[in-house]
């Protein structure tokens, strides 16, 4: 036995997803909505994950089960190699603290009632933690931490904030339990250039003085790649190539990831077919869900369901035809 | 309120009435406040082409929605706008509010930022969109009914005649956003003011949207003003740009033009904050630091100087925009790749 499997306390990562779905009843509807299909990864600490793919893919769908909100429909979540859905009680509200979440919109995560300092902690009164005065201590470290003087920016309220100071402020919310992972869905997304500039470097900042880990979900391939040392690339619900993001940025074995990083490169596109509409997650293409986009698909693509397989070391891909074979 | 133009510029917008639907001249936005009246827009100029986009570039703040919103006329009593904005020929500034409640729509529509904030939580989005639409056209409910249905077919609704059912929270953000667009398109106005549109949505939606609203404005002869902070999807999608800051026009040329030779250390920032894609993971941006100023202070001198890497003594003096190269504006005394 290898020393790794000797010590699984040590070798588990942070985070893993086995076989994740999640599936929604929509009234009207049938059939369930597939809004995450059969997802696993692991997110290793110190390590950014950063994961991709258009609108209704399931990026959000995915952070939300990651936190048991709602729970996923199948499959099992791992923190630190311990399945979510063993705990109850108070040993899942431990478990939930080391995961937290930064939003796109900061000013509707805020309420617009309370001051920046009372925002920032409430999530150590709810937990019960430290003293009045040692929380007091905890949110000026905060506020520092996140780059807003709290004699200039603690008793103010939300609407007296810029953007990207609400953002910090929800960045500091995001820290006070001192979590392992910060979740980011699209936490940059709605921040002018700027201000997008300011707050990654910070998240950067952070990552190397804290020790944080990521996942990171953003729209933007540019941004993405900019923080990330994986990617999961997700197209309708499934995971469809996942890997080292220098591998998947230089060569994209996927031909929906190449079709991503087209469209913000000069990287050549095959052409696309005239239909090329987003199928619907209520009743998605059988065998591989990208097929009625894809420009390479064949027969096999309509019967069988590509499974993520590995097509080099640290770089998998869920196709038939993967664009590189190393 | 409006106030009379110089005679040269009153001229030339008759002369050049054919080539612009849209004609903006000096206009300046203010808005009443206790600390001071808030100087939001301050002389901006700016023409719209039929079937071309301008793109108004900025950071937050910098007034490109109070810009586009004056010209809308959807600015509050507490605003006074001066200037003027000629649309197809006709003066908007200071037009009483249901005249220029029935050019909204017809003429000129708008894209919003926040899709949530715009739709009816309570109503299926076929509805909303078929309302939109009996708004502009006399036509019964169930031809509005499948004109939304091929409206939000064209703006990429995956099974529309299904999803034409849904409430808008079952719909994830940029589908919502799809929605609003269709909605702004159902009158087929002659100039579409899109403002962060696309800033929700993932790139090939963008590209998407932003290749549809080109086939539109060809198809139509629709002008389109596209309001970004995002100077790399400006370069890509925009035919003419307007760079803003501190609620001026601080640079501004076709977009190869000005891409081509940047001459305002402004917008130099905003292109050096973008990540690139051919850059190391973790690598640090080139942020800029510091704020824009506040709007409400007088400013002197050059309001970019406080962050400015090429600040000299000069800036103490208030640049204006003049064309420095044919077609290409600038306002700054010491632009890069000139020779002083
Ligand atoms: N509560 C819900 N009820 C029904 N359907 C839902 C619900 N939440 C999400 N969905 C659907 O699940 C799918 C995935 O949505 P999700 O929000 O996870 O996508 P996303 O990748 O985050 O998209 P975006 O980039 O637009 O935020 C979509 O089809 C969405 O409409
Ligand atoms: N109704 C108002 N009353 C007072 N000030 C206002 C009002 N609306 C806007 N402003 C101010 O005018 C300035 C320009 O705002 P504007 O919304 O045009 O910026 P923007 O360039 O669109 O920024 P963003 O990218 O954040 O949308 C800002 O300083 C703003 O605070
Ligand atoms: S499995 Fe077939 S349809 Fe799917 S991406 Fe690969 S080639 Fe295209
Ligand atoms: S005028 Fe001076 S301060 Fe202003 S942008 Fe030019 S060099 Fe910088
Ligand atoms: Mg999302
Ligand atoms: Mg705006």
């Amino acid at each position: 036995m290898s020393a790794v499997a000797q010590r699984p306390e040590v070798a588990a990562p942070l985070l893993e997803l086995r076989g994740v779905s999640k599936e929604f009843h929509v009234p009207g509807h049938r059939t369930p909505l597939s809004a995450v299909s059969d997802v696993s990864f692991s997110v290793h600490d110190g390590e950014t994950l950063g994961l991709v793919g258009e609108s209704g893919c399931g990026k959000s769908t995915t952070a939300r089960v990651i936190i048991q909100a709602p729970k996923p429909t199948r499959g099992q979540i791992l923190l630190r190699g311990v399945d979510l859905a063993s705990l109850r009680g108070s040993a899942l509200r431990r478990a939930r603290r080391q995961v937290q979440m930064v939003f796109q919109d900061p000013y509707s995560s805020l309420d617009p009632r309370w001051k920046v300092r009372d925002l920032v902690a409430e999530p150590l009164r709810v937990n019960r933690i430290g003293t009045r005065a040692e929380q007091v201590k905890r949110v000026d470290e905060l506020l520092h931490l996140v780059g807003l003087n709290p004699k200039q920016y603690g008793d103010r309220r939300p609407r007296n904030l810029s953007g990207g100071q609400a953002q910090r402020v929800g960045i500091a919310r995001a820290l006070a339990l001192s979590p392992s992972l910060v979740i980011c869905d699209e936490a940059v997304s709605s921040l002018d250039v700027s201000i997008r500039a300011q707050i990654l470097n910070l998240l950067e900042d952070l990552r190397t003085e804290l020790g944080l880990t990521y996942l990171f979900i953003a729209h933007d391939l540019t941004v993405v790649k900019h923080v990330s040392d994986w990617v999961g690339v997700m197209y309708l619900g499934r995971l469809s190539e996942y890997g080292r993001s220098e591998a998947i940025y230089r060569s994209p074995a996927h031909p929906y990831t190449a079709s991503l990083l087209a469209a913000v490169s000069e990287m050549p596109e095959a052409d696309r077919p005239e239909v090329d509409e987003i199928p619907s997650p209520f009743n998605p293409p059988s065998g591989c869900r990208y097929r009625t986009r894809c420009p390479y698909a064949q027969a096999k693509c309509a019967e069988e369901v590509p499974e993520l397989r590995e097509v080099a070391e640290n770089h998998r891909v869920a196709c038939h035809f993967p664009l590189i074979a190393h | 309120m409006v106030t009379s133009t110089e005679g040269g510029i009153v001229s030339t917008i008759n002369s050049v009435a054919m080539e612009h639907s849209l004609i903006v001249e000096r206009l300046s936005v203010s808005f009443k406040s206790g600390a001071g009246d808030v100087h939001a827009v301050n002389d901006v100029s700016l023409r719209v082409t039929p079937g071309k986009t301008l793109g108004i570039v900025g950071e937050s703040g910098s007034g490109k929605s109070v810009t586009v919103r004056a010209v809308m006329g959807l600015l509050g009593h507490s605003a006074t706008v001066t200037g003027s904005a000629c649309l197809d020929g006709e003066e908007l500034v200071g037009m009483p509010e249901d005249q220029l409640r029935r050019r909204r729509g017809i003429k000129m529509a708008m894209v919003f930022q926040d899709p949530m904030s715009s739709l009816n939580p309570t109503m299926r989005i076929g509805s909303q969109v078929a309302e939109a639409v009996r708004q502009h056209r006399k036509v019964g409910r169930r031809e509005a009914w499948s004109e939304a249905v091929a409206l939000l077919r064209s703006v990429r609704v995956p099974d529309p005649e299904r999803r034409a059912r849904d409430y808008p929270h079952q719909l994830s953000g940029g589908m919502r956003q799809r929605v609003m667009i269709a909605m702004a398109l159902s009158a087929r106005p002659s100039v579409l003011f899109a403002d962060e549109p696309t800033t929700a949505l993932d790139v090939t939606t963008q590209a998407q949207i932003l290749t549809l609203l080109d086939d539109l404005k060809q198809r139509y002869g629709m002008g389109v003003v596209l309001i970004t902070h995002d100077l790399g999807i400006a370069a890509r999608h925009t035919d003419d740009l307007a760079v803003m800051y501190a609620g001026r026009v601080v640079e501004s040329a076709p977009t190869k033009t000005l891409i081509g030779a940047i001459r305002m250390p402004y917008t130099q920032a905003l292109m050096d904050a973008i990540p690139r894609i051919d850059a190391p993971s973790h690598s640090p941006l080139a942020s800029i630091e510091g704020s824009p100023p506040d709007p409400s202070k007088p400013i002197l001198g050059c309001a970019f100087a406080p962050r400015c890497p090429r600040v000299g003594d000069r800036c103490t003096t208030t640049p204006l925009l003049a064309e420095g190269e044919p077609g290409h504006r600038w306002a700054c005394w010491y632009p890069l790749g000139v020779d002083a």
